[in-house]
């Protein structure tokens, strides 16, 4: 969260203007961050604590969970929960549903942690371990958890990262994913994250367009695609990317000089 | 990165730093695709760390701890299709990783022939497009402070800094900076520690009377360039 100001100014914040307070508010408030302040560092301190001790308990977990709901970026509070279960789910004696149900119980503080901060390296870092390491992940509820976020935020490139991963595992069709793009641009032309995705796909679902020489489905991928680009370019002129992906479309349809003939005139011959 | 960064800018000889260590780790972190991940307790692995294991590489005078040909690899298969330079391949290109890319290659020399030609006119076109008044570090996004750093230092690395609108710069900056001192990412926003950093290189970079000159390529002053410098000379040389 940002800083708040100090005493008597008002700043505007997403565009709500801040009512200037008074000094014995700003007093106040000042000494409830310091409060918050010093119980966050002694959660901190509790955290290295424990993990110094090899701690591999409960309330191991417990003071984690805590810590990373303040802050989502405490990664060493991330990488010690994953220590804690990694070595939990190594013993043979756990059943592989009690390994499921660790593994559901972290997606749901990765989901809360994600919502109050959703450009986290860290967060997101770890959801990708805990789908990895799942016995069952539900990879259906995960691009649905990337559908929603990239709603909030279609520039998110954490979330647009993480579906990626997501597709690999999933196996989800390239041409599935290209349908995804086409829909988020039609929802905003404005949307260079999805185009910049499109460009990636665009390749791998018509692989014509890479064979040298003139074939028709290339020509045909091409010419829809200059559409949809014309299309973005019409609507929302003084935005980038449509003009970008319009220039990299137009490398792709340069057709690459093929020498197809050399011959030598025996000296003293004419063309007839 | 930031630890050796800090010592030098404080004037310390390293002499109580370990260097073998710390490059016997950045051979354990750098990954087979070339990348390096922050710790050996496991984290993403992207553009980076990879930066920061070629500064501290440079700072330490010791390159046996980065395969820098893999780097590299991976840094060139980073380009995206709009010619700038993504977290990883098929990311999309961003200002920050672009900083880290060009950085990393100049400081393993490998700048002028990693990035020549029309490649470098294609990145120099992207860098120059980030600029509205001030920068911003992808395509259609709102101009931040920070990106005065990003995209600038690129430019200034690629030796096209002249290519920068500097009263736009200087008058996107003015309106970033707080009251109370500071900038923030956007104008009216509060300040940070991170955006006052960058705004104050924002200015150096264009040679603001007053400010040290940054060495880009590590990000410490020439001062503290020239004061590693002289700590370095008195070092054996790396077998």
């Amino acid at each position: 969260a940002p800083l708040e100001p100090p005493i008597g100014i008002a700043v505007t914040m997403h565009g709500v203007r801040k009512v200037k307070s008074s000094a014995q508010i700003e007093a106040e408030r000042r000494k409830e961050r310091l409060i918050k302040a010093d119980k966050y560092r002694g959660l901190v301190k509790q955290v290295l604590a424990l993990k110094s001790k090899g701690d591999k308990s409960d309330a191991a977990l417990q003071v984690c969970e805590i810590a990373v709901s303040k802050n989502p970026d405490l990664y060493t509070a991330w990488n010690y929960r994953r220590e804690i279960l990694t070595s939990r789910f190594a013993d043979p004696a756990c059943p592989t549903a009690k390994i499921q149900e660790g593994c559901e119980a972290e997606l749901k503080l990765l989901e809360a942690c994600v919502r109050a901060n959703p450009k986290s390296y860290s967060v997101w870092n770890h959801r990708q371990w805990v789908t990895h390491t799942s016995p069952m992940p539900d990879w259906r509820r995960e691009l649905g958890l990337c559908d929603k976020f990239l709603d909030l935020d279609s520039r998110n490139f954490h979330c647009w990262d993480y579906r990626r991963y997501v597709v690999r595992r999933a196996s989800v069709l390239d041409r599935d994913e290209l349908e995804f793009t086409r829909a988020k641009i039609d929802q905003n032309f404005s949307n260079y994250s999805a185009w910049h995705y499109r460009s990636t796909l665009l390749p791998r679902v018509h692989p014509a367009l890479d064979r040298p020489g003139h074939n028709a489905a290339g020509e045909r991928v091409l010419c829809d695609e200059f559409e949809l680009v014309q299309a973005a370019c019409f609507t929302e002129p003084d935005d980038q990317s449509a003009w970008l992906y319009h220039r990299w479309l137009l490398g792709r349809s340069l057709q690459p000089l093929a020498l197809c003939l050399v011959g030598q005139l025996p000296r003293g011959a004419a063309l007839a | 990165y930031t630890a050796l960064c800090t010592l030098l800018i404080l004037g310390d000889d390293l002499s109580g730093v370990a260097r073998q260590p710390i490059v016997a780790a950045l051979r354990q972190l750098q990954l087979a695709n070339g990348s390096c991940s922050a710790t050996a307790y496991g984290s993403e692995n992207d553009m980076r760390f990879l930066y920061c294991a070629c500064a501290i590489s440079s700072m330490l005078g010791d390159w046996t701890g980065l395969d820098r040909e893999r780097a590299v690899g991976y840094i060139m298969g980073s380009l995206c299709y709009d010619d700038a330079f993504g977290q990883g391949p098929g990311l999309e290109s961003h200002g920050g990783s672009t900083y880290c890319a060009v950085a990393s290659l100049a400081l393993m020399g490998s700048l002028e022939t990693a990035l020549a030609g029309e490649r470098r006119e294609r990145l120099l076109h992207w860098l120059v497009n980030r600029q509205r008044l001030g920068f911003h570090g992808r395509t259609c996004k709102p101009d931040d402070t920070c990106y005065s750093f990003w995209i600038v230092s690129s430019l200034q690395l690629l030796g096209a800094l002249d290519l920068v609108d500097a009263a736009g710069n200087h008058g996107f900056l003015l309106t970033t900076q707080t009251n109370y001192g500071g900038f923030g990412k956007w104008p009216e926003y509060p300040p940070d520690l991170l955006h006052s950093y960058f705004g104050v290189c924002g200015f150096t970079l264009m040679r603001h009377p007053g400010l040290l000159p940054l060495d880009v390529a590590l990000n410490i002053s020439e001062r503290a360039k020239t004061h590693l410098a002289a700590v370095n000379s008195k070092c054996p040389p790396v077998q």
